[in-house]
């Protein structure tokens, strides 16, 4: 099998959505998930979760599958090198085949994110969480990024510390410790150069009820834009082979 | 460019996917109370384990909406539904209550809530 895709000379954020129950139209190909992904949808709770989990890895799969040329069944993951120690618990990565190509997945309550790009990056995406959840784990941010979430109104409180959220894990994933790092070291609020030196922090829209964001860490500027694609459903169920190279993939542009 | 007009009405438009949990089989606990220094320094380790891990799972079923009967408290907490951000809250949830708690990292990686109650314990020096 040959790839499909070119790795992108930016980024390529990936988002799909989940549909209503009613509105599931085929059957996830659950052939493309090792033993231990299968264990770990099965052990969700929520049968929901479980979908959700199975969803977002074959997508993972198939989307690597589509830029590495090879069937998606066959990618073996493994984990990287921890920034903080010398064990093996750091970023994902491709064990086989061996490849170049950087990627992060995330998913939460029905929207699966998924970045690839030629250097680390990650990706978040959360539901808005409640008022009270946002006010409690405020106290875990930064002393800046707590300082501007309170300038904010009320009414977008909550969509404004996900965003800040969804910044911070995504650079956490991108950086490799994870939330292994503690949440008030960096700053990834509203002031773009204070950001962390190397690392290109970018809003993903996900949709009325999620934030989302994307970091990338690019060696010197951007090398090219962040491109939003469209992860069909239908493309994650048996029997159907999407092409995800459509040109009509492409929701945006996101400006770096 | 074009665009799927569904993905646009997606992007716009609140499809209500995610709907509320409904399993539940009595009120949510508005309150969850801690157990005093006092009360876990008379108990014994057997009855302290008891207490401590009533405890967590009536913090760990509130933070995921659930009454605590109906929390799976053999299941990791984050297959329960306790993402990084339940799980930031979850820990200042236990500071506030006991003045100690784990690291976020290691809320996320507890093997179930017997687990989250050990770690509890040995953080308060009542290690097994």
């Amino acid at each position: 099998m040959t790839a499909t895709l070119a790795p992108p000379a930016g980024a390529d954020v990936w988002l799909l959505r989940q549909p209503k129950p009613d509105d599931i139209t085929g059957v996830l190909d659950m052939e493309e998930l090792d033993e231990n992904e299968l264990q770990r949808a099965r052990a969700c709770r929520r049968q929901a979760g479980g979908y959700l989990y199975a969803a977002a890895h074959i997508a993972l799969r198939r989307v690597l599958s589509s830029y590495v040329g090879e069937p998606a069944r066959e990618l073996v993951f493994g984990r990287g090198p921890c920034p903080c120690c010398d064990q093996q618990h750091g970023r994902p990565v491709l064990v086989n085949p061996q490849s170049d190509l950087h990627f992060s997945l995330s998913h939460s309550s029905g929207v699966v994110l998924i970045g690839v790009a030629r250097v680390p990056i990650g990706v978040d995406v959360e539901k808005v969480p409640s008022a009270e959840t946002a006010r409690v784990c405020t106290q875990a941010l930064h002393p800046d990024e707590r300082a501007e979430l309170a300038e904010v109104p009320e009414c977008a409180g909550t969509s404004a510390f996900g965003r800040l959220w969804t910044r911070k894990e995504a650079f956490l994933k991108g950086l490799g410790t994870g939330l292994g790092r503690d949440l008030s070291l960096d700053y990834l609020g509203w002031e773009s150069e204070r950001h962390p030196e190397g690392w290109t922090v970018v809003d993903v829209p996900a949709g009325p009820r999620h934030t989302a964001a994307a970091v990338i860490g690019y060696e010197g500027a951007p090398s090219g834009p962040v491109t939003l694609r469209w992860l069909p459903m239908d493309s994650l169920y048996s029997g159907t082979r999407a092409d995800l190279a459509r040109k009509d993939s492409v929701l945006a542009e996101l400006a770096a | 460019m074009t665009v799927d007009q569904a993905v646009l009405d997606w992007l716009n438009t609140d499809p209500d996917w995610d709907l509320p949990e409904t399993v539940t089989d009595g009120p949510l606990a508005a309150d969850v109370t801690a157990p005093s220094a006092a009360a876990l320094a008379s108990a014994s380790q057997a009855e302290r384990e008891e207490i401590m891990f009533e405890y967590a799972r009536a913090e760990v079923a509130r933070s995921v909406g659930l009454t605590p009967a109906a929390l799976d408290t053999e299941r990791t907490l984050v297959s329960v539904g306790v993402g990084s951000m339940l799980g930031c809250e979850l820990q200042y949830r236990l500071r506030d209550a006991l003045g100690v708690a784990p690291e976020l990292k290691e809320i996320l990686m507890a093997k179930d809530t017997h687990a989250l109650a050990g770690m509890l314990l040995a953080l308060l020096g009542y290690g097994g």
